[in-house]
């Protein structure tokens, strides 16, 4: 098992955001998170990484304790370097141009030489074809260029996870695509990848598993077959706007 | 005075012109660098330091520098602290300066995106390096206007160190006048004359930086 999450309890003062979750994440597997507005995806993966401080339970990366009482920004700077994240807002340095972006980690935090961290971004950015944006700053991009180079910084770190947190919602529909070919094409390297989306084809041709989450609870955690053709609660068919039937009401 | 024609007043006021900019440029500087550390120290919510920055802030920029630089010139000798009157101006200077500056700085600062911050924060990065790689050159950029005006003013405000007896242009010029009213045009021409050959070519060297930092730090 590679990510592992006992009864985490997250609360913002007296709204409780997360309630009781329990997930495995295995090693090189596409974890797809769904659910409706304000669920708590968001804030699951921002307890994944020290972002967020939970409440209760535990968070384990293979058999370490991550989440210990109390622990700061320098505790988790080793876990961070092994779980990166890419955010629907792209985030990219405004100041910096595409290759500065993508260097300023791997220099910085993981103290490699600059000339393996240029070598290790001309190669990614080949990879998603934007080897001609190399000394473009952030605002001479598209959409779509933005979150690929996103994603690159993020691998520049070599990361053994990645959250993408609806990293698709800011694109117009030409752009999604690219970026998720982008993500299925990381599928096949060993990469865990944990994906909270609302792209419902992407998430049934990619997912091995499909977590559904409603108001702060896991709620169906399933193979994308199971949970789009016949998923097992209420909430879900709600979700996916499907026809509720006696036999689940009971 | 002993002045008989206006061109013996040109190098008075030459003299007086090098004692502004020099005031002026050291006074900038140290504002500067006390602007950039107590807007940092802001940003960090330093819990103790935060009310000391607030409080040291309003001070300054809420009672006028003239009878700050007389306190200061005049008022700590008594209790056995004294300065000449130039290394008065460059500490009297220096704070104003600095209570401006921080607020300069801080609000670039803080129109820098938490998004962009907290992916920093996602990847490792220290708060070191946010600071020297992210945050100072992005707060700089898009201060470097009221860090302008900022400088030009307090270049301005070398004058109100005449109370302490700096002899900057204003200084100089009443001292003239005082002395023989039939020079006043004169002087006050040259008076005029002297802040515009400080200040143009420093404006004009500003807005160079400002266009210069405006493209490295954001791609034209
Ligand atoms: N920093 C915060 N302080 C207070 N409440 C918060 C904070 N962050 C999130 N919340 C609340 O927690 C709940 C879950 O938010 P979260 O962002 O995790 O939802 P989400 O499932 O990601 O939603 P969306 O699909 O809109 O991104 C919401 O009710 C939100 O208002
Ligand atoms: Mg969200």
């Amino acid at each position: 098992m590679h990510l592992t999450i006992r009864n985490l309890k997250k609360s913002f003062h007296s709204n409780v955001v997360l309630d009781d979750i329990n997930l495995d994440i295995k090693q090189g597997e596409v974890t797809v998170i769904m659910g409706r507005s304000g669920c708590g995806k968001s804030t699951l993966l921002r307890c994944m990484n020290g972002l967020e401080q939970i409440d209760a339970g535990e968070i384990y990366l293979h058999d370490t304790l991550i989440t210990k009482r109390g622990s700061n920004d320098a505790h988790w700077v080793d876990i961070r370097k092994r779980i990166g994240m890419v955010s629907q807002s792209y985030d990219l340095f405004p100041h910096m141009n595409v290759l500065k972006n993508m260097i300023l980690g791997p220099m910085k935090v993981e103290k490699r030489s600059k000339k393996e961290a240029v070598q290790d971004a001309v190669r990614l950015l080949e990879r998603v074809g934007l080897s001609d944006k190399i000394t473009a700053y952030p605002r001479e991009l598209s959409g779509g260029q933005k979150q690929r180079v996103a994603i690159c910084r993020a691998l520049c770190m070599h990361p053994e996870i990645i959250l993408f947190d609806e990293v698709t919602a800011a694109l117009d529909p030409a752009m999604v695509r690219e970026v998720l070919d982008v993500i299925r094409s990381l599928q096949n390297q060993g990469l865990t990848l944990i994906v909270v989306t609302h792209e419902m084809e992407f998430a049934e041709k990619v997912a091995d598993q499909i977590v559904f989450m409603d108001n702060g609870k896991i709620v169906e955690i399933s193979t994308p077959r199971q949970f789009f053709y016949s998923p097992q609660t209420v909430e879900a068919r709600r979700f996916l706007n499907l026809p509720i039937d006696d036999a689940i009401l009971k | 005075m002993d002045t008989d024609s206006v061109f013996d007043l040109i190098p008075i006021f030459a003299r007086a012109s090098a004692v502004t900019v020099w005031i002026a440029t050291t006074s900038i500087f140290f504002a500067f660098t006390i602007g950039l550390l107590f807007s940092i120290a802001l940003f960090f919510k330093t819990p103790v330091l935060k009310s000391i920055v607030h409080a040291y802030v309003a001070f300054f920029r809420n009672t006028p520098s003239l009878i700050q630089a007389y306190f200061v010139f005049y008022g700590l000798p008594k209790v056995s602290v004294q300065f000449n009157s130039y290394t008065c101006s460059i500490i009297v200077l220096s704070l104003i300066g600095g209570a401006y500056m921080s607020k300069a700085i801080y609000s670039g600062i803080k129109a820098i995106s938490t998004n962009q911050l907290e992916i920093a924060r996602a990847m490792g990065l220290s708060k070191f390096n946010m600071v020297v790689h992210l945050i100072v050159p992005q707060a700089l950029s898009i201060s470097i206007a009221a860090i302008t005006n900022n400088s030009i003013f307090l270049t301005k405000e070398v004058s109100a160190m005449k109370i302490i007896l700096l002899p900057e242009i204003v200084y100089q010029a009443f001292a003239i006048i005082g002395l023989r009213t039939d020079l006043t045009i004169p002087v006050a021409v040259l008076t005029v004359a002297s802040y515009l050959l400080i200040l143009l070519p420093m404006s004009y060297l500003f807005s160079r930086l400002e266009r210069k930092i405006r493209f490295a730090e954001f791609g034209g």
